[in-house]
This record gives C-alpha cells, structure tokens and sequence, in this order.
C-alpha cells in the first residue's frame, strides 16, 4: 500500500535521528577522555553526515546515515593542570575537541526532528484507519 | 438535485471533471493525497539532510473536452478534442533555503501533514455517505 512506503521513508528518518544521537551522546560521554580509541591522542568529536537516497521503485526520498567521520578542523582543548600526571612540562593536558553545549544542541535538534517522523507515521496511520472506515 | 449536488461536491474536491462518478472523483483525490503523504513524509525524514530541497506534488486537473472527445487506450497516445489526463506534478520548494542547502521547513511540513489529512478525512467519509446513499437506493 501507498501510505505503507511513507511509514518506510518516516522510520529512514527515525533510524538516522537515532545514529545522530547516539554518536552526541558519545561524544559528550567522552567529552573529558584524554586518552582516545588509539592509546595517543585524546578522543577526537565525530559528526555524523546525513544522504538523501531516492528509491528506484516508489520514487520517494528517504534518508540514510553517509558516514561518521571525525572532527579534523576544531583544535584539541588544553587545560592548564600541573598536578595531572598526563599533564606535559608546560603543565598542560590535551582534552578533546568537543563543546557539550554544542552536542546538547545537536541532541535536542535531533530530538524535534526524530518527533516530527513520529508524528508523520501517526497521520499516515490515522490516514490507512480512515480507508478502512469505508469499509463499516 | 442530485446531480446539482454531486456535480458542486465534485468542484468542491477540485479533481477532474472527466470524472464521471464520485467514486472515481474521490478516489482520484485520495490517490493524490496518499501520494504527497509520500512526499511530505520524505521531506521530514531529510529535514537534516544537507543540500536536500523540500517538495511538493501538485494536482494537474485534466481538462474536460466537451463535445465527444476521443477515448484512449493509453495515456501516451495523442487525445483528440484537447481532453488531457489529470496528473500530479512535483515542485521544488527553494522558499528558504538555509546554509547547509537545505530547504525543509518543519512547521511548513506539519502544516502540510495537517491538510492532508483532513482533506483524506473529508474525501473518505463523502465515500461512505455516497455508499450509504447507493446502500439506500437498493434497499427500496
């Protein structure tokens, strides 16, 4: 059924809003690791890059997660901590490059936009539950 | 009467005059919103997708020949009398378009979800009030 492929393209975006928040959570969890994924440098942010696919049979767009990449272009933080064991001889420690309120704002961005794929299912379901109304 | 009122619910729906029945009408209309509930649903699912543009389907009512117009046997061959198939036809919303390359304005799309589904709603119970009313005619 037609409204069956708009739930489809709706759960695509729910699917990507859930990456996208998973990966801000991550990054906000790591948000102090100055020891990252390869034992050397500190944890470095990942962003998640979104692609418009169009199906070949619907003709629809739905949306899928391009890749997870990181952060190159923001410089690491340093702190100044000479009591830090991980601290160099100038006394500072490198952090990683993430901003919380930053990912905050991507979460909460992602939250909205996860609810309005929500509420596009529900009006495609009202919708199939009106068709078959007829039937009473 | 009856004609006077299904011919002003016919215009009302906006859908092809060709139409010779409600029920073709109406389920010309539902067709139609089914589909730009496709559209609008892919255009929420890319509201954070970079460089997409928001769509939109429009209605493309056939125009009626009048007279005695040429039936075809496929939509590709050439009709005589200028009667033309009612289609829809996408449209490309470059309103807003923000930094990112993206034109999908949220609101917009609810706004949009909202219509269609009150249109649906209308379009569906006209369908079980025409069925009623055939229901009404066989029953006497």
């Amino acid at each position: 059924m037609d409204l069956m492929n708009s739930m489809d393209v709706s759960a695509t975006g729910m699917r990507a809003q859930t990456v996208r928040m998973r990966v801000a959570s991550e990054n906000i969890a790591n948000a102090n690791s100055a020891i990252g994924p390869d034992g050397q440098n500190p944890y470095q942010r990942k962003l998640v890059s979104f692609q418009s696919v169009v199906d070949s049979k619907t003709g629809v767009n739905s949306v899928e997660v391009a890749k997870i990449a990181v952060d190159e272009k923001q410089s690491y933080k340093y702190e100044y901590n000479p009591q830090h064991p991980m601290a160099d001889k100038n006394g500072l420690i490198k952090l990683p490059n993430i901003s919380t309120l930053k990912e905050k704002t991507d979460l909460k961005d992602a939250a909205r936009a996860y609810e309005a794929n929500l509420s596009a299912i529900d009006a495609a379901k009202t919708m199939m539950s009106r068709s078959l109304d007829i039937l009473k | 009467m009856k004609k006077i009122i299904i011919t002003s619910l016919v215009s009302l729906l906006a859908v092809n005059a060709e139409a010779a029945s409600l029920a073709t009408a109406l389920q010309a209309k539902m067709d139609y919103l089914m589909a730009r509930q496709n559209v609008v649903s892919g255009n929420i699912a890319n509201a954070s997708t970079p460089g997409f543009i928001s769509k939109d389907i429009v209605y493309k009512p056939g125009r009626s020949g009048g007279g005695l117009a040429m039936r075809g046997t496929n939509s590709m061959h050439i009709r005589a009398n200028g009667s033309t198939v009612a289609g829809f036809s996408v449209v490309e919303d470059k309103t807003y378009v923000r930094n990112d390359g993206n034109s999908v304005r949220i609101d917009e799309e609810m706004l949009k979800m909202a219509r269609i589904q009150q249109e649906y709603t209308m379009a569906t119970r006209l369908f079980t009030k025409h069925m009623s009313m055939q229901k009404l005619v066989v029953q006497k």
